[in-house]
Parts: C-alpha cells; structure tokens; sequence
C-alpha cells in the first residue's frame, strides 16, 4: 500500500488544483489477475476515507471550459475477466488508478482508443516484480514499458514491489530499463521466520498416508492451515488421505453410478490451478471465512491473493527452493509482530537435509537468484506486431532504439531484430515466400495490414504457454476439474485417479472431456509431473556443503563431530542428525558421496539393461542439460534410444538392450569439449525443445493458438509445431523463432551454462563404481519411471530397431 | 506373406505391392497409387510454412513413375487437405497436376477432404471408385464389405515409434489393402488402436489375418499381422510413452 502513498497525493493535488482529467494516471501492474481486484478493494479504502473516492452514480464528470475535469478519483480493473460493457466505460471514463495484467496492457497499447486514455501516466507500479523479471512475461512487460514510454507526455515513475527477489540491484535494473537511475527501499527483516522439520518415519522414507496422518495431527493441533505440495497429483493424494482420516466425504461407487460425493461442506479444501476456477474461488472464500480446517494446495496459493488468517503452514517434503520455503511460510500469521512459522514433513532423508540446508540459507539470506532472460525473439516478434497494428508504420532503427531500453532486450542485435521483421514479413523462411505474413516489411519500416490481419494478434496476445486441459466430469453433472491434455493422452477407459480429492473411475474420454464415474478404491494411474520445481543454487551449493561436511568427517573417523557440527550449523535435533548421518553412512558404505569436482557415476543393471546414475548435486536444471549431452555421446557409440531420467541429486541413463559401455567409457562422459554441440543434437528431436517450440512458435505468431474466434485443439498444435520444427531445422535452422527455442531451452527451462561449467570444473574423471545394491542416494531416481528419451535422431533406425526386436519376438527368441 | 526382414518392395498378392515410400504398385495396369496427399496443408494450420509438401510429394510421386515406367497415377482420395485454398496455393495445386498429366494418365479418386465439390476446380475431373485387377479402389470414407478386394486410403494407418514418431504403414488382408498416407504430416491412426480394429473390420478384416509393412522412404518392413504385433507390443512394452 506505501507505493500509492504518492499517487494519492499527487491525484488529491490534481484535485485541488483542478486538474483531475479524464486520464488514467498510475497502471497497476501484477502477474495474477486476482492481485488487482485485491489491490483495487484495499486502494478504495484509504481513497474513500481521504474523501477523493468517487461514490458509485452520484458524480458525473463536469465540462468546463471545453476540458473535462473531475471532482472525485475512479479506480478500475482491466484484465482477461473483465465485462465488455465495463471496457466501453472504462474508454469514456477511464479509471485514474488503473489495474491491470501485462496481458490486458499489451491490448490496450496496440489500441489507439485506449492509448488516447493513457498518455497522462505518472505512475507505474509493478507488483511481485520476482514473478516477472525471470521470465518472458516480465520480457513483454518490460518492452511495453518502452513503447508507453515513448508515447507518455512525461516519464512516469516505476514502482516495483517484491517481498522476496535477488538481486536486488537486477531486479531494479529490470524494472527500470537500461538507462536510468533507480533507488532501492529495503525494508527486508520485518517479519521473523521460523522452519520445523519432523521427519515421521523410521526407514528410509514415508509413506503417503503416514505423512497425512503426520499432517492431520498437526492440523488437530493448530487452527486454519496451509497444506502445500510440490507436485499436483501429490495434493490429491494428501487430501485424499485426509479426508478418509477425517471420515468425510469419501466418495462410494453405488450400483446405479449416482454417487457424485459432495463436498461442499468438506472442512479438508484442495486447490490447485487444474481446478475449475469456481472450485477455486469458492475454496479461497470458505478459507477467507474460517469454514476451512485446512487447504491442500501446490504453488496456486502461493502469491498474493488474499486468503484470511492462517496459523500454519506445512510443506509436504520441503518447497525446493528457498524463496518458494519464505514465500509459503510467510502466508501464515500476517498480523504485525507474528512469526512466520513453517513445517516441513520430511518424507525421505533427502528431505531432511534438504530442509535443513534451506534453513541455512534463510538465515544467511541466501535465496534464489533470478534470470532475466537474454532477448527472446519470440517476445519481441509478438511486441513489434502490437507496434503496427492495426495500420501504423515505424522505422526498424527507432524500433531498435526502443527496444533496447527494455532490460531484456539491452543486447538486441540489429540482425536479430531485422530478421524476425523478415520472417513476420512473410519471407523469412529459406527465402521462399511463406504464406503467414502479419505485417509489411521493406528492409527498413514495417507497418501493419489492416485490421483483418490484425486479428491474428489480438486474438494470441501473451507469452504464457498454452498448457491445454480437459474438463473432467461426473456423468450427468458438471465438470469439477480439469487435466491438462498431455496427461489425458496417457487415459485410458477403466483407469481410476484422484481429482479434486475425488476418486473417479474412467468412464469415457472424448473431445468434450472426460466422464468419470465415482469409485471406491485405490488410483491406478500414477501421478502427472507437472509443476516439478528443480533447486538451484544457492540451496543446491549448501546441500552438498551438509553432505560433503558430513562425509569427510565420517571418513576422518570423527562422527561425533559430524553429529555436532550438524546441531551447530543447520540446528538439528538429535534425531534428525542420526539419520543424516547414517543415511550417509549408508551411502559411503556401498558407494561414495559425489562433489562437485569430482562425480561418481555408479553403474546398476536393470531389467538386462545397462543402467547408470551420475550423482551431481549441480541441481535439476543443470541435470537436465548434462543428461542429454552424455546420453548423446552414449547414442553415437551405442544404437538405439537412450532414456534419460533427472532428479535434483544427478542423472539416470539407461542404455539400449544389448548395449554396455567400459567403465573407461562412462570416465568420458562429462568432458567439456563438444558440449554444446552434444547438447543441441540432444534437444533435437526431444519432447522438451518440441514442447517449447510450440511455445515460441505460440509466443511469436508463427503458429496461433486461436484463429477466427476459435481455439485450435491442442493435440492439433503440438502435432502442427513438431512437424513445422522438424521442417525448419532442416530447412533453415537460423530462422528466429528456431534459434529462440534452443535459446529458452537452454537458458531458462535447462541450465546449460552451470553444466557446462561444471563439466569444465572437474578435477578428475568422474569415479565409476558398481554398487551390490542401490546406493541410497540413487534409490529415488531408479524407482521413478522415465522422462524423455534421446535417441538417434533418425527415424529409420528406430524402425530398424524396432522391426529386429519384434521379428526376434515373432521367433521366439526374446522370452515375454 | 508374415513377419520378415525388410525389403524395398513386398508383395501384397493379387499383383499388388507395396513399395518404400508408402506407394502401391498394381502390375496389371501398371499403375502407382498414392494415398491421402492432404496438399495444401501448410495454409489449413495457419501458413506457418510454405507449400514444402507439395513439391517434396510432387517429386517422390514422379520419381516412383519413372522408375516404375508407369502409365498411370492413381490418387486415392484427400489430395487436398481443404478444397478451398488461397489464389497462391491453388495455382501450384493446379500447376501440379497439370505436370502430372503431362507426364502419364491421372486418375482422381474423390475423398472426404474435397468436399461436395470434389476440388474439381483444383484437380480437374474425379471419380468415386474404380476397378483394376478385380479390385474396387476408392477413398474408403464409406466402407463396404463383400464382393471385391477394396484398395483404399483414409485411415492412414501407422505404427507407432514411441512418443510422437511414427512411421506410415501398409494393412493387407484378403478383404482389404489399406495405403499409408503420404502427407508428412500426418501422425496416422495407430494400428494397435481399437479404431483402426473397427476400421478395417467394417471391410470384413481380422486382427489376426491382416498384415503391416511399415513403409519409410528406404524400406518396407513387414511386421506380421496386426494380432502378432499387438502381442509384441504388449511384450516388449512399446511404443514407449514418453514425456
């Protein structure tokens, strides 16, 4: 609220001096849309108080002396939700505070009505600016930022919030663009935080249900609490758990299939961002009402909006990452002087130490770093649309000099610039003419092409990606939930899975979505991966510092110490540092513990294949990267597909049957040299560059998303993208938005540089061992089941492959 | 003919072969076959590419003539992806047939894509169905059982790699001899599903006696019959679904 401390002065001073136009003069910007109704509802108070609130139809704006000016201040709320007839209001009488999306404001930039009512702009807040910063929404706002800028009368002040960002000085750097000055007002350390750890199982890790009687009791314990998982599937699962613990609403097939369990007057709420929007809102304001003894939730609850009281916060298995740890806790007690309290509910020991190192960092105010990302082309080609259309014409080199102000973009190349106009100007694919052409372009101006070809902007604003989802129903009533279609691919009829802490049983899947009916019974379909979130330095340094330290003391013969330094460094009880210390132990015992300078690489064989797990601890992004690079020196020497598996610890490659490598091989693996060529023949032909393809090519306007006023179906999209990116990377692999996914790939969803690095930083070979059983620190990543899968990229000799194997089966030589 | 090893051409009997490429041979009429064409697609999703498809089918489809001494070219139906395209694309759809005219006899067959109108202004005259070698060649839209050996396009039946690769195939039966698709850019319907089952037991066709040859540019392999690969997939656990 102190950042509109000088926007009411400044509009109660246009007041008096009677100066109060029809303008809007101070833009509200944040990443969520239910942010700026809060802000408006808690603006409003402090405005109507002061006497400067325009009271609803009692005030009409005055005409005087030709110019309109007005007595009392108007707020508003301008995003995707908004009521046509409340836009046409807001053009006529525009809101003098105004919220909004980047979204929203990227519609009215390109729209010279809407324009007209912001040109008198004094006042530009962004809010969460961490939320933004690191990503390419953040990208796109910081350009439209410019391109207000350069219609503004005057420059306005920027104003960015954020509870928890570092650095603080990139984050301000991104808020102001390039070249000007900025002041930093930190008011950090108000609020005290404090992070429990229980750990409640006595083997290697917890069960699901144990953990939800663990949460139960603490919910017994404390009032209203937050409940927050890491993935999805996992806050069904709890809830589920919950329920049946609380002997609520536990959802009974009945012979006639009419058993749609109600949950209305559950007291165990479930959000997430599958659920249909109303079961989200209505969520919220039970929480809000007290109604709710606790909310299972993944990171949907985890900004701003505001949801009451809440006394406690539990985080299933740690939040991964430091900043997510403090913005979680710091939902619990917001009145002034409270304790930002947090438990976290260790399921394995990995957990245990992960907690304890995010304790760490918190204390030494180490958290997450953003990125900001460096120029996205697929931004700027959607931005330099929205400057022409419908029929206005700019001048590249002004169009440059724009551009560069906007942090992200502070490296535009001129080339780069020039060739997404080439491309947006129809011809930019292998010099042959192509048939999407959304703007004019002569080598030096671009313009737009009326309104007709404008649409195809104004219907795909925006830079999130498109992840499509199904409804999901039970026969004869109305959808409660909703799956994202990538997951709906793998459904099959009969197959039975939590939603909304509800189970249901497949009934039929359609275009329409999926008929459930509901079913008694445990899931049979396992849990869908999205939201993983992946640590990242600074948590992933101070992990290896705890199991390293650990290590070398136990090496040394000092365990005790071990134990001590433990207590003095992450405050650990006694309890806990036993099992720290002995999972260690464990490790050392059938294997050893990795360091950053010199890895091991611990060889198992699985179902007769040749399997390896390279422990890092560089973090899951960085994994990522590394997992591909090796599995594509592995699929030169060996044929066939090598599948690939990645977790926050290190990488699981599993080789091709009939495939070993000597340990001298696998020694190979890691060295630098050729990385980024290995990389980017890894990523071709993989799920994840195919994935963000579709993204940029959304981003950037190549493929739409809507056209003519419909949504194009998703499988369609992905399945039009892949073979458009295949076609590309053989055609013209210098085509912008081509060059813009291996950029996003590797920049922002994988962390090529810190494996890249880490590759060069070796001391010596990785160690290769051949552990007699699973080592405990590989133990997850060889239970879990397969992610992407690098192959040799030609299609043929996966047909080959295949044809030997099944002709072999047909024989008889391969045993079922 | 069963599983085997692969080939650049196979025989589907009654002087019918498939040949690496996903085209058909019919020897007594020496004509070339090609299936669901789907030209003009590129602008169907949007523009996003130029016409790739059309020279790249052009050229394979003239190439398989010549090598094949060919008299004539049989299109099975979808040749357009939608009959109404832009002024741009319907001149090289034009230009396109009018080269393949040139170079032997053309036959349209008419299929669900064209529409009503059969894309008559684009592709010049169709028919619904004709008969060579005793066998009634037609889009197969609308199945029929009984009295012929039918040749037909349409399902663009495929075998499926593992996540979104595939790879067109040939289905032949005593009933029915299905031709892949030739659009690249199609992911095809997997021959393992229950709806390609439905599709081809419309024409009368088991599981169990109707064989897949997958075709790549290269090679036709023969995979057994559909029954026999559906085992293989359960027990070897393809195709892998991957991320």
């Amino acid at each position: 609220m102190t950042a509109f401390l000088p926007i009411f002065s400044d509009l109660a001073e246009r007041r008096d001096r009677d100066e109060l136009f029809a303008r809007t003069f101070a833009l509200y910007v944040s990443p969520l849309r239910a942010l700026g109704y809060d802000v408006e509802h808690n603006v409003r108070r402090p405005l109507r108080e002061m006497g400067l609130l325009e009271r609803p139809n009692s005030e009409r704006a005055r005409v005087r002396r030709g110019r309109i000016r007005e007595h009392f201040v108007r707020t508003g709320v301008r995003t995707g939700d908004t009521p046509p007839e409340e836009r046409r209001l807001m053009l006529s009488r525009p809101p003098h505070i105004l919220m909004t999306t980047p979204e929203s404001l990227a519609l009215m930039l390109a729209m010279e009505r809407y324009r007209v009512t912001l040109r008198d702009i004094r006042f530009i807040v962004l809010d969460e600016v961490h939320a933004l910063a690191g990503n390419k929404r953040g990208a796109q706002l910081s350009l439209l930022l410019e391109s207000l800028e350069a219609f503004t009368r005057a420059p306005a002040q920027r104003i960015g919030l954020s509870a928890s960002v570092a650095p603080i000085e990139r984050a301000a750097r991104y808020l102001v663009g390039t070249d000007r000055p900025y002041a930093v007002v930190d008011t950090r350390a108000l609020r005290e935080t404090r992070l429990d750890i229980r750990a409640p199982f006595t083997g290697a890790m917890a069960p699901l249900a144990t953990l939800a009687r663990s949460a139960a009791s603490a919910i017994d314990r404390a009032g209203t609490t937050l409940v927050f998982t890491n993935v999805r599937s996992q806050t069904e699962r709890i809830a589920y758990e919950l329920r049946l613990l609380e002997g609520e609403g536990v959802p009974i097939e009945t012979l006639e299939g009419d058993a749609a369990p109600r949950h209305s007057d559950a007291r165990i709420g479930v959000h997430h961002s599958a659920l249909e929007r109303s079961v989200r809102h209505r969520t919220e304001a039970r929480l809000r009402a007290g109604e709710l003894r606790a909310v299972v939730c993944s990171a949907s609850l985890e900004l701003g909006v505001d949801i009451g009281a809440i006394e406690q916060v539990l985080l299933i298995g740690g939040a991964r990452g430091v900043v997510t740890t403090l913005q979680r806790i710091g939902r619990a007690g917001h009145r002034p002087g409270d304790i930002a309290r947090g438990v976290v509910l260790a399921q394995d020991r990995d957990d245990i130490i992960e907690a304890a190192a995010t304790r760490r960092c918190i204390a030494d105010a180490a958290i997450e770093e953003i990125a900001v990302p460096r120029v996205p082309l697929d931004v700027l080609a959607q931005w330099m649309v929205s400057c022409v259309v419908p029929e206005r014409r700019v001048d590249l080199d002004e169009l440059m000099q724009v551009a560069r102000r906007a942090t992200p973009f502070a490296e535009l190349e001129r080339e780069d610039l020039f060739a997404c106009a080439a491309y947006l100007g129809g011809g930019g694919v292998a010099g042959e003419p192509a048939h999407v052409r959304r703007i004019g372009f002569d080598g030096r101006t671009i313009w737009g092409l009326g309104r007709e070809a404008s649409a195809a902007f104004f219907e795909n604003i925006g830079t999130i990606p498109d992840e499509r989802s199904v409804p999901v129903r039970i026969a004869g009533e109305r959808s409660f939930g909703r799956l994202e279609e990538d997951f709906v691919d793998r459904l099959r009829v009969g197959d039975i899975f939590v939603l909304e802490g509800r189970t249901v049983r497949v009934e039929s899947i359609d275009r329409s979505g999926i008929t459930t009916r509901a079913h008694r019974g445990r899931p049979t379909v396992p849990q869908w991966n999205s939201n993983i979130r992946g640590i990242e330095t600074p948590l992933a340094d101070e992990i290896e510092r705890l199991r390293v330290g650990v290590a070398d003391r136990i090496t040394a013969g000092e365990r005790f110490e071990a134990t001590v330094w433990l207590e003095r460094r992450y405050g650990l009880s006694e309890d806990l540092r036993e099992r720290v210390v002995a999972y260690i132990e464990q490790q050392l015992a059938v294997s050893a513990i990795p360091r950053r300078d010199r890895p091991i690489v611990e060889i198992y064989h699985l179902d007769g294949l040749q399997s390896a797990v390279v422990l890092t601890g560089i973090g899951r992004k960085a994994n990522e990267a590394l997992a591909r690079v090796a599995a594509t020196r592995i699929a030169r020497i060996a044929s066939g597909s090598v599948r690939i598996l990645t977790d926050d610890l290190g990488i699981m490659l599993q080789l091709p049957p009939r495939t070993r490598l000597q340990d001298a091989q696998w020694e190979r693996l890691l060295e630098e040299e050729g990385f980024d060529g290995d990389l980017r023949e890894g990523l071709l032909g993989s799920t994840l560059l195919r994935t963000h393809f579709r993204y940029v090519a959304n981003t950037g306007l190549l493929v739409l998303r809507r056209a003519n006023g419909r949504s194009l179906r998703a499988s369609s999209l992905r399945w039009n993208s892949g073979r458009i990116l295949d076609r590309l990377v053989r055609e013209d692999a210098r085509f912008p938005l081509v060059r813009e996914a291996f950029r996003s790939v590797c920049e922002d969803v994988l962390d090529a540089e810190r494996a890249r690095n880490f590759c060069a930083s070796l001391l010596a070979p990785p160690r290769i061992l051949h552990p007699p059983v699973a080592s405990p620190m590989s133990f997850g990543i060889l239970t879990s089941s397969f992610g992407d899968d690098v192959a040799v990229a030609d299609r043929s000799e996966l047909v080959d492959a295949l044809h030997e194997r099944v002709l072999a089966y047909l024989a008889g030589a391969i045993a079922p | 003919m069963t599983a085997g090893p692969r080939a650049l051409a196979l025989s589907l009997g009654d002087g019918a072969t498939a040949l690496a490429g996903g085209l058909l041979w019919l020897e007594s009429s020496a004509s070339i076959v090609v299936a669901d064409l789907h030209l003009g697609y590129e602008e169907a999703i949007g523009g996003a590419l130029p016409l790739w498809s059309l020279d790249e089918s052009l050229q394979r489809i003239a190439t398989a003539i010549d090598a094949h001494r060919a008299r004539e070219l049989v299109l099975l139906g979808d040749v357009l992806h939608h009959s109404r395209l832009s002024d741009a694309a319907g001149d090289r759809v034009v230009a396109a047939m009018r080269h393949l005219r040139s170079i032997c006899s053309l036959i349209v067959v008419a299929g669900n894509h064209e529409g009503p109108t059969r894309g008559s202004a684009l592709l010049g005259d169709s028919v619904e169905e004709i008969e060579r070698a005793g066998m009634l060649l037609h889009h197969g839209d609308h199945p029929r059982i009984g009295g012929f050996r039918h040749i037909i396009g349409h399902l663009h039946p495929s075998v499926v790699l593992g996540g979104e690769r595939s790879v067109p195939a040939f289905l032949s039966a005593r009933e029915l001899i299905v031709v892949p698709a030739a659009t690249p850019y199609s992911r095809g319907l997997n021959i393992l599903t229950r709806d390609c089952r439905d599709a081809i037991g419309a024409y009368g066709a088991r599981p169990s006696s109707t064989q897949v040859i997958a075709a790549t540019a290269e090679h036709c392999y023969p995979f057994g019959s559909i029954g026999e690969l559906a085992r293989a997939a359960r027990a070897l656990r393809f195709p892998e679904r991957n991320g």
